[in-house]
């Protein structure tokens, strides 16, 4: 036995230095602060590292719905339009990506009535390597009748207001009848009714244009193996590991991109992205900073002035079933948004979160920045329930799932309501099962929580899904409706002037909160981190990090 | 032996069958719409519906798992609802990671283990004894996830001898990339060899045919090497056995922990998405080898202790 004073040595050196280490990493001062530099002008080279915990499902633009796909998709497709790329409200104004620019009814691309939209598209922009043709109106046309028949594409339901789309995808027509390639350059889409929200479903990347030829090449496999006509061409997925890209040397707009390459890294453990971040080996992180690491991140000296914050344009909220009692009565639901305290939740979720008192967040046109409908305060809570006949409070179940923050969320509310005399037993349950559950009329589910995170920047897609059409399986948890918010709806959504349009959203806002289906509890904040060589790094209110337009500066070449 | 080896190999098929229905089973009481989980809460219902027509979701439970199973006797185990992968391909892409934790893990407890047993029992209640039986009740007491952080933290962040964390495949720079995973398992399960070690080798310590050997005059380390160990191998082979079919099936602690993409982690994500065919697969296959492992350890004993017979 020669081994075991080694062993001894090397289980004592190991135990001392895991001593150690746990002191060093307790260590560390107070404060916090966002900050973010522009780094100058963008230069041009280097190669960027991001890291995601999730790997993206696939690269289908047809299909694939989630932040680590769509932020890899969006470097190699491009569709119409896109978003402006700025930090905050700036940055959901739309502007042309495909098309030369953004149809209005000023410049002919939208007709008087609202319902057909042209599209005029650039002229030689060409697929990449090695498709390397010309994109054309046809291509567009392929495409987006290819997303429609796709039976696993999440979200046809966007475009089924083109004339004949439902046809289409019913297999009653074996083409898309309102979706025109005029000419090589020209395409041409005719709606049912006017929709002022098109033009945003435009922008979302189940509109992408893919050539035909590379997907009938890969068949099923296409959705690996991306190709569009966007900055960036996808070189490799390592399954479970990595996904790199690298320049598109024939990317048709000047001067872009910016980044030699793109290297995707998954199934990343949070704490070691942060030491790899510290490290350099790494640029950005591709989820943000976690919750539960946030306000570690937020008071260490290392890492704390590499944060940039901004709102999300999200809401979480309290639903009230008003199927179920006594949430179907008015006063009772009033009192609920009375009792709780949204400055306390603001506070509970430390950075994550801004407090929210009405249905639109900040950033999401229709906001009233000035708007308070609903103050924190008990007594009148405890008087409107004593009208509705709770003098002395009831009994309920608050419902939630168990996936952070919906558990802390819950206790919070329980307290607040507990004070004006509900008494609320929490039930928590898995987050697949839990939206299902709240979707369904026969769950009995009278209150409990919920969010929504934007399709697009428009207020059609909070009023629409979440407060109009009650059925079995939707969004709406409430179950509420009013007649009055679906005429304004009607209205608003072929209202293709955009004050007069805003102004009906602010009257559907002003019943709703009256007769408060909902309680809104705050708006999520993202935020980001990225080491101090990316420039230009800002957080962009639909896309979130959108890693095309950021640069390395210490990359060398100026952008042409 | 032959038919002992045909019997076990029939039962193993019994056991899988067993474990394919409860899964599928399980899976689908789970209350919960892999409809949902495709398309996203924002999805309407006519969505959902498409989608489940084109994934059978909408058949009964018999049979869709009558079709699995035809599908699967045929060697086809369908495509993941999630990534539209098929999934065989996508075990076998996470399989490698895998197997290079599960060695190292294996190499780390066995090496640290045997000889800490060893040392232990031979100076029973001395010094370094109660110094490793205190490392031991550490090493099984620590989670995996904290011992895996911690030398991470100092090994690859404060001192940079290894990565932080990730995979690059077998190759000898690769293999790097297994060192600190597997030296994670191989501290906690140590412990556990370590301790049954000991007791099997106490065991057997005051045995005469030990004690004759001694009176023998034989040098210390023939009567450890000949006569005692050779009696005690058989708990540590048991042990073994099952690590061997527990770690291949995927570490998922030491997987998120380490940025590893194996076949844990992909249990995982199947799980929380509902994604049954992925379910069924990395379930079915995790047992598969479990009781492979098993049925080797058994074979072993025949090997190890020759008055082991099966017939």
């Amino acid at each position: 036995m020669r081994t075991h004073r080694w062993m001894v040595a090397l289980m004592a050196v190991l135990a001392v230095a895991a001593l150690a280490a746990g002191l060093a990493a307790c260590g560390g001062d107070s404060g916090g602060g966002d900050s973010g530099d522009t780094g100058g002008e963008p230069v041009q080279g280097g190669t960027l590292k991001v890291a995601f915990q999730g790997e993206p499902t696939e690269l289908d633009p047809a299909i694939a719905w989630e932040i680590e796909s769509w932020a890899i998709e969006r470097l190699c497709y491009q569709t119409f339009l896109t978003y402006e790329p700025k930090a905050g409200e700036p940055g959901t104004a739309l502007i042309p990506e495909l098309a030369t620019e953004v149809p209005t009814v000023e410049n002919g691309g939208i007709s008087a009535d609202g319902t057909v939209y042209t599209f005029k598209l650039r002229e030689g922009v060409k697929f990449a390597a090695p498709v390397s043709r010309e994109m054309t109106a046809a291509d567009f046309k392929y495409s987006f009748e290819r997303m429609m028949s796709e039976p696993l594409a999440p979200a046809t339901f966007f475009y089924t207001g083109v004339v004949g789309a439902q046809d289409f995808i019913d297999g009653k027509a074996d083409e898309v009848e309102g979706f025109k390639a005029v000419d090589d350059y020209t395409v041409e889409i005719t709606l049912e009714k006017a929709d002022s929200s098109f033009l945003m479903a435009m922008t979302m990347p189940f509109t992408s244009v893919v050539p035909k030829e590379w997907v009938e090449k890969w068949g099923k496999k296409f959705n690996r193996n991306p190709l569009g006509t966007g900055m960036y061409i996808f070189e490799e997925w390592v399954p479970g590991q990595s996904i790199t890209m690298k320049r598109n040397p024939d990317y048709w707009e000047e001067g872009k991109p910016y980044i030699d390459a793109m290297d995707f890294a998954f199934s990343a453990n949070m704490s070691t992205a942060l030491l790899k971040l510290q490290q350099g080996d790494l640029n950005i992180l591709g989820d943000g900073i976690p919750a539960a690491d946030f306000v570690r991140v937020s008071q260490d000296p290392k890492y704390k002035d590499r944060i940039i914050s901004d709102n999300q344009i999200a809401w979480y909220y309290v639903f009230m079933n008003v199927l179920e009692k006594p949430f179907d009565d008015m006063k009772v639901r009033q009192a609920v948004n009375y009792a709780i305290d949204t400055a306390k939740v603001q506070k509970l979720l430390k950075g994550q979160a801004k407090a929210l008192n009405q249905v639109f967040p900040a950033g999401m046109p229709g906001n009233d920045p000035d708007a308070t409908f609903y103050s924190f305060d008990p007594e009148m809570a405890k008087q409107l329930l004593s009208e509705a006949g709770f003098p002395d409070g009831f009994k309920c179940t608050f419902y939630g799932h168990n996936v952070d923050p919906f558990p802390t969320l819950a206790q919070a509310i329980q307290a607040d309501l507990k004070a004006v005399g509900i008494d609320a037993s929490i039930k928590l349950m898995d987050r697949a099962t839990y939206w299902d559950f709240i979707s369904m009329k026969g769950s009995n589910a009278g209150i409990g929580l919920s969010d929504w995170y934007q399709d697009f920047p428009d207020p059609s897609d909070w009023i629409g899904p979440l407060f109009t059409n009650p059925i079995e399986g939707g969004a709406n948890s409430s179950f509420w409706e009013s007649t009055e918010v679906n005429d304004l709806y009607a209205q608003a959504i072929t209202e293709l002037d955009e004050t007069a349009r805003l102004e009906l959203y602010g009257q559907m806002q002003d019943i709703i909160m009256e007769e408060a289906p909902t309680a809104p509890l705050y708006q999520p904040v993202w935020n980001g981190m990225a080491t101090e060589n990316v420039g230009g790094f800002y957080i962009h209110p639909v896309w979130i990090q959108n890693y095309q337009d950021y640069w390395l500066t210490d990359a060398g070449t100026p952008a042409e | 032996m032959g038919k002992y080896v045909v019997r076990r190999l029939l039962w193993m098929v019994v056991v899988l069958f067993f474990v394919s229905v409860i899964t599928f089973l399980l899976a689908f009481a789970v209350p919960g719409d892999p409809a949902k989980s495709i398309a996203g809460v924002h999805a309407t219902p006519e969505i959902l519906d498409r989608i489940r027509a084109e994934l059978n979701l909408d058949e009964p439970i018999y049979v869709q798992y009558g079709t699995y199973i035809a599908n699967l006797v045929q060697g086809d185990m369908g495509y993941s609802y999630d990534t539209q992968l098929p999934v065989a391909t996508a075990i076998l892409q996470r399989f490698p990671a895998t197997v290079m934790v599960a060695m190292f893990g294996i190499f780390f407890e066995l090496l640290i283990g045997i000889p800490v047993g060893m040392v232990s029992a031979l100076k029973q209640y001395g010094f370094r004894d109660r110094l490793f039986t205190v490392l031991s009740l550490l090493g099984i007491a620590a989670p995996g996830f904290f011992l895996g952080l911690l030398l991470m933290y100092v090994f690859a962040f404060q001192i940079p001898i290894f990565p932080l964390g990730g995979y690059e495949g077998w190759s000898l720079l690769g293999l790097v990339y297994g060192i600190l995973p597997g030296l994670t398992i191989g501290l906690g399960g140590a412990a556990w060899y370590s301790r049954m070690l000991r007791s099997s080798m106490l065991d057997i310590l005051g045995a005469d045919f030990v004690k004759a050997a001694r009176a023998k005059g034989l040098p210390e380390r023939t009567v450890v090497w000949r006569h005692i160990m050779r009696n005690a191998w058989s708990p540590i082979v048991t042990l073994l056995g099952m690590d061997v079919g527990w770690f291949l099936g995927g570490v998922l602690v030491i997987e998120v922990v380490f940025s590893i993409p194996g076949i844990g982690s992909q249990a995982w994500n199947a799980i929380q998405t509902q994604d049954t065919p992925m379910i069924m697969g990395t379930v079915l296959f995790a047992a598969m080898l479990v009781t492979i492992s098993n049925f080797v350890v058994d074979l072993a004993y025949t090997w190890l202790d020759p008055r082991v017979k099966y017939s």
